[in-house]
Parts: C-alpha cells; structure tokens; sequence
C-alpha cells in the first residue's frame, strides 16, 4: 500500500502555453513563488535602504552638535526609516513574502485562491515603494513628519511640497496591496487546503498568518481612509484635523493608531508563526499546546485592536484604565505562546544550526521588548517615558527582535526550500553573533539614554546633556548590527557562486513544504502525503515514533 | 496497467466520513472576531468620552459578521444539504480530493498593467490632473483586459 | 531513545547547593531592587514620585519575570543539546497543568500591576483645589510662553518667552501646588521635564490641566518631547524650583521689568 496519493490539481491550463522567460516571464507571471520571491527580494532591497538610513542617523547622533546631516535633512531620515522599515520591509517581507511562498505549499494548496490578485498586489507594492523613494528627490525633499505624521504638523500649512503627498499616495498603493493579499490569504486558508487538513491540523504558521490577513482587514482600511482625510485636509481645503474650522486634529491620532496598533502586530504575528516552525523541527519534537498558541493568536488580534490609544496616554484625552488594562492583557497571550515554544524545547534534542540560533535569539531578545512594553502600558511609567528614547528601544527591540531575527530565521529556514542551494552555516553563525552583540550594544544604551531624559526624533543633542557616552555605544551597536547585514549578503552571494544541493528536506521538516521537491515544481506538489496531524510529512518519515496526543486519541487532532 | 495482472475484486466505492458540518471554524473565526470587538464596543461606549474609538470598533464588529454569518449560514448550518469537503474531515485520503481544485491563471500581464496604471493615477494626485487621464485611461483598459480574460479561461 | 524514564537523576548533591545557592542570590538580589533606582529620575515632585515608585514595582516584577523566563531559554539551550544522531526525545504534544498555571498566573500578575496602575494614575492626574501658582504655558514652533496668570499684587500676567536664541528660565514654589493649563499655538508639542518623570501633550482643541508640587530646589531642564518640524530639538527651557518666598521675589521683579 502505498503512503501517498495522486491529487491532480491541474488548472484550466491552456494548451498553447509556451514557457516565458525572462523579463516579460517575470512581469506576467502570477505563480505564487515567483510573487513570494519578488516580495522577498524587494522587501530585503527596502530593509537596506531603511538601514542606510539607521547608520546615517546613528553617525549624527554619535556626537552632540554633530553637523554630518542638517535638522532638515535628518529629520526627513528617521521619518523615511520608519516608514521603509515598518510598511515596505518588515510588513511585505512576512505577509506577501514567506506567506505568498509558503501558506500555500502548507496547506497542499496549488497556488493562492486569487493569482491575479497576489501579482497586482505585488506591482502595487513595488510602485509605491518606488514611489516613496523618490520623494527624496522632489523639491523641498521626503516626507519630514515623522512615520506618524500627526496632524497639524503634516497638513499643507506646516508641511507643504509634494513629498509629503508623495508619501501619502505611496501608502496608499501600498495600502491596498495589503488588503489583497489579505484577502487571497483568508481565502486560500478557508477553501483550498488538501483533504485532511482541518483547520486544526494547519501549520502554526498558516494560523498565524491567517490572524495576519484578518487584522490587515481590520487596519488597513481605517489607514487609507485617514490618508484620504489628510490628503484632502492638504489640497481641498476640509478641515477635517484642524481646529479653524472645526476639526479635531486629535481625531488623526485615533485613526492612525488604530491602524498602527494591529500594524504592529500584522508585523510580529507572522514571525512568531516562523519560529513555531522552526522550533519544533530543530529540537525533534511537535509543538507544545497547540490549541493554546492558536487560542492566544486569536487573543493577541483581538486584544491588539482595542488597545490603539496607549500610543496617546499623554495627550490627556484617553481613557486611561481601559486601554492600559487592554495593553497589559496582551502580555497573557504573548505569554502563552513563549511558554509554549519553551515547552517545545523542553526535553527536546535540540541542534543549534542557524535557522534556530536565530529563532533562539528572538526569543530572548522579544522577551525584554515585551516585558519594556508592561512598563510602557501604565499611563504614569509612559507620562515619564513616553516619547523617549525608552520608547525608541522598546520598539526597536520588539520589532528587531521580531522582523529581523525572526525574519532572519525564517530566510535561513526556507533559503533551501526557495532556492534548492544549502547556504554556510559558519557564515551564518557569523552573522547571528555580530547581530546579537550588536543588537544589544544599540539597545541598552538607547533604554538608559531614555531614562535619562532624551527625547526622540531631535538631530541635535548638547555635551551638558550628558548622554554622549550612551549614543556613541548605541551607535557603535547599530554599525555592528549593519556589518552583521553585510556578512548576510556575503553568505548569499556565496551561496550562489558555490551552489550545495539542498534536497526535499534537509532539515527533517514537518510541513507539506518539504513534502515536494526544492524549489517545488509548477502547481507545487507531485504527491501528497497523507494528512494525520500538523506535520504529515514528519508522520511519513518517523511513523515509528510514537506522538503523545492530547486525550489519549492518536491521529484524529481535531 | 497489463491485462494479464489480476487486479482483484472491485474496491468498496469509499464514502467521505462526514466529521464535521463545512466552515465550523472559519465561521467561528470571523463570528468570535464580531462577538469579541462587541464586548469591547460595550464596554468602550459606555465609559469612553470619544467617538472615533466607538465608531472604528463598530465597524470591525461588522467585519466580523459579513462574513462570519454568511460562512455559518451557507457552509455550517445547511452543512446536511452540502457535500463534506474532504479538509473538514479528519480521515480523508488524498483521492477524496481528486480532480480539479480550481481555476488558476497562470500569467497575466493584467495586474502589471493594472499596478501601472494605479500608480499612475496616485501620481496624478501629486503632480496634477493630466496624469490622471493618462493614469485613468490605462485603468479603464486593465479593466477591461482583465474581464475579457477572465471570461476567456485564463490567458490573454 | 527516549530520555523519559530510567534516566538518571539530574539534582546531583552540587546541583542541589548550586540552586539553593542561586535561589538565595536571586532574593537578596531582588530585594535590593526596593532600594536601586534602575536608572531613573526619583521624580522631584510629589506627582513624579508616585511615577517613581511605580515604576519601581514595575521594574521588579520585569525583572523577576525576565530572569525566570530567561533561565528557562538557556536551560533549555544548556540541557537539551542533541546527544547522538539517533536522539528522538519523548514527542510531548500537551500538560495541562502547566498550560493551566501559566495562564492563570499572569493574569493575576496582571491585575495586580494594573491595580497600582489605576491608583497612581487617579492620583498623579488629580487637580488641587486651590492651587498656590496658577500657570499657563503655551508651546509653538519653535518655543515656549510660560505666562503666570495671578501673581500677587498685580492683575496683569506676567509672560516669559523662551525661543531657539534664549532658553528662558521659570520658577516655581518649592512643596506648593502649581497648576498649569498646556495649550499651544500651532502644532502638537509636549511639555517634557525628565527630572519630574512627567511629560504632557499640547495641542490645539485640548486644554490640559495638570499640577506640579515640587519636592526639591534646584534647575531641571525641560523639552519638547512630540516631534514638531524643523527645530523640535531646539525648544528648551528650564524649570527652577526655590523657596515660596524667592518665589514671590522673582515673581515681583519680571513683573517691573515686564511692565
């Protein structure tokens, strides 16, 4: 008897249709790997570009009074690096990169629910992203507003030019690019996972980016429409964020944070996905509570929702106690899942190759993010921390430890599956190493600089300050953390000019992924093994292994 | 398959083991979405003094229900009336799953055209109308290459 | 091969002193945090003090929950390392005890910092009833009015006006409530003084009202804490606290010289 079976899953396909290569193969192609790869490389090209601007703003900040960037100029570089680094990298490179590429490869799926739609998403990412890069080149310069771009100070009167409206219009075709692959996400987990798999046999990644896809739904509209408010406030006159005139400028801030809120968590969502991939495979063992993490997924979306005005404690007209409660629930689900991924390591056999150092690392280093996020949710503690660089290295450390050592993780994990070439694990080690010191020689400082009364966002600090021996360490951790990027592109590059065959399944995987061959073939699987639990192909491979199931019921794990 | 192999007696025709009724746990999602921000949309009402927080909160509360609803009528509650898929069910073998899943386009130069044209009209919000009839006349034709495909089977 | 049981025990009599030895470094560690600062501002008014201890507590039980969880990742990095090629550990899926305590505890954790929470916030954000200093500071691009709107003697306001060119200094009655009404001009800024551990927004539309009762002499520089365009690093001023009767001396004198 054989363990796997046919599931043709041909499409409608043409008969006359010829294999395009090249450009226009690329420009047409709505096969969701290509779009993943697109999505992936893209979003890399964007982290670069934000952290060019990272090192520039750290070389200012390394002394008081420094010149190396005019006020205008640096305050148009850290309003560019947090817009790059949170909606054109860290955002696309999870949910339309790794989930474009692998939810469907998870769920045995032939491609997304909407191909068309997945490549449009693309373009329009692409287009605005290319967009917003050149805003640097218009009159007047990029966007200086910072990422938040608070009414008043973003309408026409206190920033005029066609920078800040190119940024607008930028995150609008960004915008949208979202919510359609938001959309193919949602309904490809719902309609087209292979037989067998219920909901509750899915990867931990699938669900997590399934919670994703709803909390883009959620956000993204309410961002575009605020983009529309202000872009009207700046060209047709409404008053909508002003006071002459009747407006409430404090209404922008409800808007953008109840966008920006989940907008975080659209961010982290995903990677916690990958590394409750990762985990499991590198210490030989399932998941720890699974039902628990997809309960406290759920938990984490809904609560992150209701929690957007602790970004505005010290504006004085909130509601302290509801949305300090709210934040600080959040850390019962957040929780959950880190006690469960320790739970998986526990009495594991766990192997250090590089996709786990760095899941390894994102566990400690999201640990101190989140635990500086309690501090942050009690009104008072923010009263005194609130726009500090307190606040800076907290959601460095959140969004670091999550996009880049995550993302990291999750790059190193799947690289064999992408590209069918094994990569060198010594220059990974490498890279994780450098990343990891790096890292905390840039964020410790920036906590204690904070404490110490610097505020964030200002070009110019004075000697009498005294917070110049903090920046320099925190500047000289943020060049480490770039060379450490650096040693990452000589590992790809590598990589590429001494190919090593990867196989199916080099890492002993769980997944449907690694079920197919690397890269997979058009329309994704040859055979599909039968799907028992989370990890049918870990079911094929060790069927010898007895798995503890929850109620004593082997195989049927609803 | 050669004549001379004898394949033996006819296999039972195999029945898909209705576990569960379609969409339990994707309706669920969606509803438990609507139920949660409700509670939340309570309690924020009613102690609150702003709006804006009330009014975002209702409208997710309904992007919980639209879907959420229609999932639970169509797939869950007529469950008897609809054929089980072999993803709801726990004991399904792959042939369940045989035959076409699905129309996928494999490519298209639509959604370049249409991303093109798109940022061509945002930049028309920056740099003036002009471009906007450029950027509107090249939406019109995605659009129209777009459906004509679609009616076409997938390929240009 | 399993490593469930018939494994050797791993609480070696060294161990066993180890943990003891550990266990009673981390008490003595942690009960010397009710005395450390962490790095901040003991806050110089009776509202920032609150702040203080809060974040005092807050920074304890961080720490503590840090130190556990940390401990655990690098048990299980030390412990758990694969020993052979044919290692398969015992595939445990669930154990609901522990799923159950770790859920519950930090809610309870939670509602115990969100308790002190709410009573710090009601009691920092209280207004007095009849403040001694009655204050307004109006923030704009790129600078501050400081306006006092009762002093003794006088029916005018007195104005201070602190710009890029000259950082103004304002004094306030050392242990006597001042009360300030934030407002601003233009943009949002944000009244910052990081020895008060209190900063506050202003913006158009929102009057903020808030009190200061100062605990300590001496000078406190003061910022802008909320980005608002080209010169937001430059709008700095400072606070000056000193005895009720230097106060009304100052106060006297820039009403002279103001009229």
């Amino acid at each position: 008897m054989t363990l796997v079976a046919e599931r043709p899953a041909v499409a409608h396909e043409e008969h006359h249709e010829e294999h395009r290569s090249g450009i226009l193969y690329w420009l047409t192609s709505t096969d969701h790997k290509v779009i993943g790869k697109n999505y992936l490389y893209t979003s890399v090209f964007f982290f670069l570009v934000g952290g060019l601007m990272a090192m520039f703003i750290r070389v200012q900040l390394f002394s008081p009074n420094n010149t190396f960037v005019s006020q205008d100029t640096f305050n148009q570089l850290f309003t560019m690096h947090g817009t790059i680094m949170l909606l054109l990298f860290a955002g696309p490179f999870a949910f339309a990169g790794f989930a474009n590429y692998i939810v469907p490869l998870q769920v045995g799926a032939p491609d997304m629910a909407f191909p068309r739609l997945n490549a449009l998403s693309y373009w329009l990412f692409l287009s605005g992203g290319l967009i917003m890069l050149s805003s640097f080149l218009v009159a007047g310069g990029a966007a200086d507003f910072g990422w938040t771009a608070y009414a008043p100070l973003s309408n026409s009167l206190y920033t005029p030019g066609a920078g800040a409206d190119l940024w607008i219009v930028s995150l609008f075709l960004t915008g949208f690019s979202a919510i359609f692959s938001g959309i193919n996400l949602v309904v490809t987990t719902y309609g087209l996972r292979a037989p067998g798999m219920t909901m509750f046999r899915m990867p931990i990644f699938t669900w997590n980016m399934l919670v994703t896809a709803i909390l883009i739904l959620i956000a993204f509209p309410v961002f575009t429409s605020a983009l529309v408010m202000l872009y009207f406030d700046r060209h047709f006159h409404t008053h909508i964020f002003e006071t002459n005139g009747g407006g409430v400028p404090i209404l922008w801030q409800h808007l953008f944070w109840f966008f920006g809120h989940p907008e975080v968590y659209i961010l982290a969502l995903p990677y916690f996905g990958i590394v409750s991939e990762v985990i499991p495979v590198f210490a030989r063992k399932p998941i720890f509570g699974y039902k628990g993490i997809v309960f406290a997924t759920l938990s984490i979306a809904g609560l992150s929702t209701g929690v957007w005005a602790h970004h505005m404690f010290a504006t004085g007209a909130v509601l302290l106690p509801f949305f300090s409660g709210m934040t600080m629930l959040i850390a019962v689900p957040t929780g959950i899942k880190f006690f469960a991924w320790i739970g998986t390591m526990w009495r594991g056999s766990i192997v250090f190759s590089t996709p786990m150092l760095f899941a390894v690392g994102f566990l400690v280093v999201f640990l101190a993010g989140g635990l500086s996020g309690i501090i942050l949710a009690a009104p008072p503690l923010d009263f005194y921390t609130n726009n500090s660089y307190f606040l800076v290295a907290h959601f460095h450390e959140v969004l670091m430890g999550t996009a880049v050592f995550g993302g990291f993780c999750g790059w190193y994990f799947w690289y064999p599956k992408f590209t069918g070439r094994m990569f060198n694990e010594k220059l990974g080690w490498a890279h994780f190493w450098v990343m990891f010191f790096g890292f905390w020689f840039q964020t410790i400082p920036q906590y204690l600089v904070g404490l110490h009364g610097m505020p964030r966002r200002i070009a110019i600090y004075q000697v009498s300050d005294g917070f110049t021996t903090l920046n320099r360490i925190s500047s000289v951790g943020a060049w480490l953390v770039g060379l450490s990027f650096v040693i990452f592109l000589v590992n790809m590059w590598v990589s590429w000019r001494r190919p090593v065959p990867a196989g199916g399944n080099p890492w002993d995987g769980y997944s449907l992924e690694w079920a197919t061959t690397s890269p997979p073939p058009h329309h994704n699987f040859e055979r599909i093994p039968p799907i028992r639990s989370e990890r049918p192909v870990w079911d094929m491979n060790h069927a010898d292994i007895e798995d503890i199931q929850p109620h004593g019921s082997h195989g049927s794990h609803k | 398959m050669t004549a001379d192999v004898d394949p033996g007696p006819a296999p039972e025709p195999r029945t898909v083991p209705r576990v569960y009724k379609g969409y339990r746990v994707e309706a669920l999602v969606f509803l438990g979405t609507a139920l949660f921000f409700a509670i939340i949309l309570g309690v924020y009402w009613f102690t609150s003094y702003e709006h804006a927080g009330s009014v975002m909160l209702f409208m997710t509360v309904f992007l919980g229900i639209v879907p959420g609803s229609y999932l639970f009528w169509w797939g869950w509650s007529r469950g008897g009336n609809m054929p089980a898929r072999p993803e709801d069910s726990d004991e399904a073998e792959l042939e369940d799953g045989a035959g076409t899943v699905g129309a996928f386009p494999s490519s298209s130069i639509w959604p370049f055209c249409m991303g093109i044209s798109a940022a061509v009209v945002c930049l028309a919000l920056v740099f003036g109308a002009w471009l906007g009839v450029l950027g509107g006349a090249g939406v019109v034709a995605t659009l129209i290459g777009y459906t004509l495909e679609t009616r076409r089977g997938g390929y240009i | 091969m399993s490593t469930s049981t018939g494994a050797p025990s791993r609480a070696t009599p060294e161990r066993r002193r180890l943990g003891r030895a550990g266990i009673l470094g981390a008490l003595a560690l942690a009960l010397s945090g009710c005395t450390y600062n962490f790095e901040n501002y003991t806050g110089d008014t009776t509202q920032g003090h609150q702040i203080f201890k809060l974040f005092q507590g807050f920074d304890i039980t961080a720490l503590a929950v840090g130190v556990f969880v940390w401990a655990l990742i690098f048990w299980c990095i030390l412990a758990y390392r694969r020993k052979s090629p044919d290692h398969w550990p015992r595939q445990t899926r669930y154990n609901m005890p522990w799923e159950v305590a770790y859920t519950t505890i930090p809610i309870l954790i939670v509602a115990v910092l969100f308790g002190y929470t709410v009573v710090t916030e009601n009691s920092v954000d209280a207004v007095a009833a009849n403040p001694a200093n009655h204050m307004s500071i109006q923030a704009f691009q790129w600078g501050w009015r400081f306006t006092y709107d009762n002093p003794p003697g006088s029916t005018q306001p007195v104005t201070l006006l602190s710009d890029p060119n000259h950082y103004a200094t304002f004094e306030i009655p050392l242990n006597e409530v001042t009360r300030v009404d934030l407002t601003t001009a233009d943009v949002i800024h944000e009244f910052d003084v990081p020895r008060f551990d209190f900063e506050r927004y202003a913006q158009s539309g929102i009057e903020n009202t808030f009190d200061l009762t100062p605990t300590q002499t001496g000078t406190y520089i003061g910022r802008c804490g909320q980005f608002c365009g080209l010169h937001h690093d430059l709008m700095i001023f400072y606070v000056k606290v000193v005895q009720p009767a230097t106060f009304q001396t100052w106060l006297q004198q820039q009403e002279r010289s103001s009229t």
